[in-house]
């Protein structure tokens, strides 16, 4: 894999976890694999979700849920 | 400081529950009930549905705490993995042969950005989903809830009856093309 290969895959998660540990370790001693990762974090960011603005009232009751988990009304 | 004793009190209401303990599971659902019914309404995009699905996701908790690691995850996050887990097996039965995430994914406008930094991600978002389109409808939702909804290769595994080795390779090769496409698109 290349380095810019290897930066994409470690920012998607997809590497295993000792290559990822490799990563990290290179994030510290390569400018040029810090600049891909940042590159990569930057472009995939989008897709994460946006931070939760509204927190909806949950409408079920402790005693539906004693009901579903437990078998009691 | 108040986010590390929430998550304390989540982590030993977590072991509480792994050790059958009823009113462990009854403080969680007054702790993160809100919380965990709101990431199922953005999920399922349906109040009635997400409330189906809450009532699904407690009995799996209840089952489930005992894998909760302490040490390798924090409680809430280990909380709504399994919630998104859960709402993604949903969305996957309803959406037949279509990507569970829907057409595309990542539009949504995000108020604190200029007009330009807006048209800016909505051209790169743009891109994104034209890239992921371009993968077989299974490797796009893999890659989809592992990087967004941070979904583990053990829960990729379980949604998608394939052993973890086999899910990893998926993701892997999902990503190189990905990773591929996105280059290739012009700016």
């Amino acid at each position: 894999m290349t380095l810019d290969e290897r930066a994409f895959a470690f920012v998607l998660g997809s590497l295993d976890e000792s290559a990822a540990g490799d990563v990290a370790d290179e994030i510290g001693r390569s400018d040029k694999m810090r600049e891909r990762v940042s590159y990569w974090r930057r472009h995939l960011a989008p897709l994460l979700p946006p931070p939760v603005e509204e927190v909806f009232e949950n409408p079920v009751s402790w005693d539906e849920v004693e009901a579903v988990v437990f078998g009691q009304i | 400081m108040e986010n590390q004793v929430l998550e304390c009190a989540t982590t030993e209401v977590l072991k509480r529950i792994a050790g059958r303990d009823k009113n462990g599971l009854r403080e969680l659902h007054e702790m993160h009930g809100n919380k965990l019914y709101t990431e199922l309404v953005r999920l399922l995009e349906d109040r009635s549905q997400a409330k189906l699905a809450y009532l699904e996701l407690m009995p799996r908790i209840w089952r489930e705490a005992a894998n909760f690691e302490p040490g390798s995850e924090d409680a809430l996050d280990w909380l709504i993995r399994r919630t998104r887990y859960l709402a993604i097996a949903r969305l996957k039965e309803q959406s037949g042969d279509q990507p569970f995430f829907g057409r595309n994914i990542a539009w949504e406008p995000d108020r604190d950005l200029s007009q330009q930094e807006q048209e800016l991600r909505h051209h790169q978002v743009g891109r994104i989903n034209l890239a992921i389109r371009s993968l077989p409808v299974e490797a796009a939702e893999m890659l989809v809830a592992k990087l967004v909804y941070n979904l583990t290769l053990d829960d990729l595994g379980s949604l998608y009856n394939r052993p973890v080795q086999a899910v990893g390779s998926m993701v892997r090769d999902a990503g190189s093309a990905l990773r591929t496409q996105l280059l290739g698109v012009p700016c």
